[in-house]
């Protein structure tokens, strides 16, 4: 009887694996998450409104802490709130929780800080700033409000199938000229709107993420491209194409690991020893990491 | 009540392109296809040609639902004349003017109103479901954020992607109608299309009246 309860359970978390395997794409309806409408107009609905400020334009609301042109809602879409783009409400869920990263058990207030060393290639704010106060409220009110779909495992990237052949510079290189360029440009720098904000982030070059961020990883971004990219039309792109776009997005350079030790092959042996990483490998005819990085 | 007859229909408007089509058809207006130019320097372009709807400044028609011109992106004004002229955008009036257009005269056409210093509107959301949809989207749909391509306060952003501020609001009704129908084509990468189709016709009401900066008691007018 116990053998056969532990193997439903088994199958139970089996299948719900198996839903974000099969193609990148969410299939059941998303949990359903409240409306800005909906923060309390008190003292904690400030930090609130604060928070989801700093997380739609980051350069402005927490410019100390940034060193590139993207801000959190760049890659968590729907600021936050969207599956498949690692929901902000379903990380606030997952921590404390151990990190292979930096080989220990990690607060949400810390990952934040992660977020801004890496992703937005800037400076950790020191735990207690009011900038990681304000995220971890709009998190903290996000979750909190939120109608969540138990069936659904929601946090992070679905994970995404390794394509059948090995991705390739070339074949990415097209498909980015085909989806891509429309919006982020033949350079990956991005576009900027008529008035001047930042309108298409850029995937490459000074003012994107740098080496150590998650996006940088091939696995990551071809999740996160298959799910969320052409904006607008997630689900579109073949496995194999996602796989190749993000190949050709990473083996372009971008600002140095803060944890560059002052020699390539050293950081790559220390932080890049993986396959998802192209850190230190010489890709059309540029070894990564050695910079010049492109300018913007 | 807003109408939402497209505009080459109504009669005053019909009646204003008449007077303006044999200055511009000439002999050729059977073409489908621009033709290289055989008029001397302006192709068929002049700015009276365009002047009788879009007025001398190409500030458009809010009453007829005619749009600006001014400031809109060169890439963008290029390939609408082409696909008016082949019929793939369709409208009665535009096709025949643009028939007549040699391919200078479209890339003039262009390359003067690119230059005119675009309308720019403060707007405002009377209704919180303009602002939704405009600022954050609707994502359980896939619907991005208007804003996303078309820029903050819908400004406009680079070659592809055209200012909504400031349009009149039949004017943009009109077009996310057609894009939702099929009768102009879906755009890059297919991107209007699919969104169009999922919008329903309140939401593409109330967001035609968001991105004309009017007030929606005025049925669409500034
Ligand atoms: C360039 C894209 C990018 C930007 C910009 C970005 N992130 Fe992330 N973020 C990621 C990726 C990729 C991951 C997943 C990393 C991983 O799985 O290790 C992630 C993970 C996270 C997580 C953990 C998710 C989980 O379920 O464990 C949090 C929290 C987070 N980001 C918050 C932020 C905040 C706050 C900002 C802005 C200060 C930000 N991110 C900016 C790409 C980005
Ligand atoms: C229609 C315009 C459009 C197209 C086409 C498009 N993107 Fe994006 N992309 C965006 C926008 C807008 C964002 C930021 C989303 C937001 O802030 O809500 C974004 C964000 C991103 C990000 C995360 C932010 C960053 O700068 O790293 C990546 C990576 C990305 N896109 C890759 C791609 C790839 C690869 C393709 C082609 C397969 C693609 N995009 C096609 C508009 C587009």
């Amino acid at each position: 009887m116990k053998h056969l309860m532990a193997l439903a359970l088994l199958m139970t978390s089996l299948t719900t694996l198996g839903n974000g395997l099969s193609d990148g794409v969410p299939e059941e309806s998303a949990s359903v998450l409240p409306a800005d409408r909906d923060i309390p107009k008190d003292e904690f609905g400030k930090m609130v409104r604060q928070g989801q400020l700093i997380f739609s334009d980051t350069g402005q609301f927490a410019r100390a802490y940034v060193g590139n042109d993207l801000s959190c809602r760049n890659c968590h879409l729907d600021q936050g709130r969207k599956a498949g783009s690692a929901p902000l409400w379903a990380a606030f869920l997952s921590y404390p929780a151990y990190r292979a990263k930096n080989h220990r058990v990690n607060t949400f207030a810390e990952r934040l800080q992660e977020c801004f060393r890496y992703s937005m290639n800037g400076k950790a704010p020191p735990l207690g700033d009011p900038v990681l106060v304000a995220l971890e409220s709009y998190a903290y009110w996000m979750e909190k409000n939120a109608k969540i779909n138990p069936r659904l495992t929601e946090r992070g990237f679905p994970q995404l199938q390794k394509p059948s052949s090995p991705p390739s510079y070339e074949r990415g290189k097209i498909v980015y000229s085909n989806n891509c360029e429309l919006c982020h440009g033949a350079n990956g720098r991005g576009k900027r709107a008529n008035d001047g904000h930042l309108a298409f982030p850029p995937l490459w070059g000074n003012r994107s993420f740098n080496w150590g961020a998650g996006m940088a990883q091939l696995d990551k971004a071809a999740a996160y491209i298959k799910t969320n990219m052409p904006l607008s039309l997630g689900g579109s792109l073949s496995n194999q194409d996602a796989w190749d776009v993000a190949y050709f997005m990473d083996g372009h350079d971008r600002p140095q690991d803060p944890r560059h030790t002052g020699s390539v092959d050293e950081t790559r042996a220390l932080f890049h020893h993986t396959q998802n990483s192209l850190y230190g490998h010489l890709v059309a005819g540029h070894v990564l990491g050695n910079g010049p990085v492109p300018q913007n | 009540m807003m109408n939402k007859t497209k505009y080459f229909e109504r009669g005053k408007a019909s009646l204003k392109a008449l007077l303006f089509l044999p200055l511009t058809l000439g002999v050729h207006a059977e073409s489908p296809q621009p033709r290289i130019s055989t008029e001397g320097e302006g192709g068929g372009f002049s700015r009276a040609t365009c002047a009788g709807c879009h007025g001398i400044e190409g500030d458009g028609n809010a009453a007829e639902g005619i749009p600006s011109l001014r400031g809109l992106p060169s890439t963008y004004l290029k390939e609408q004349l082409y696909a008016f002229a082949s019929g793939e955008r369709q409208s009665p009036v535009m096709s025949s003017i643009a028939q007549a257009l040699s391919a200078d005269g479209i890339t003039l056409a262009a390359s003067h109103y690119t230059q005119l210093r675009p309308l720019s509107r403060p707007l405002e959301a009377k209704d919180e479901s303009a602002n939704d949809l405009a600022v954050h989207g609707r994502w359980s749909e896939n619907i991005p954020p208007c804003d996303d391509c078309h820029g903050p306060d819908g400004k406009g952003v680079g070659e592809n992607f055209p200012a909504l501020n400031g349009q009149p609001a039949l004017y943009l009704e009109n077009q996310l109608q057609a894009f939702k129908k099929g009768s102009r084509p879906s755009g890059p990468l297919h991107l209007m299309g699919n969104i169009a189709k999922k919008l329903s016709d309140a939401d593409i009401r109330t967001l035609s009246v968001y991105y004309s900066g009017s007030s929606p008691m005025t049925g669409g007018q500034p």
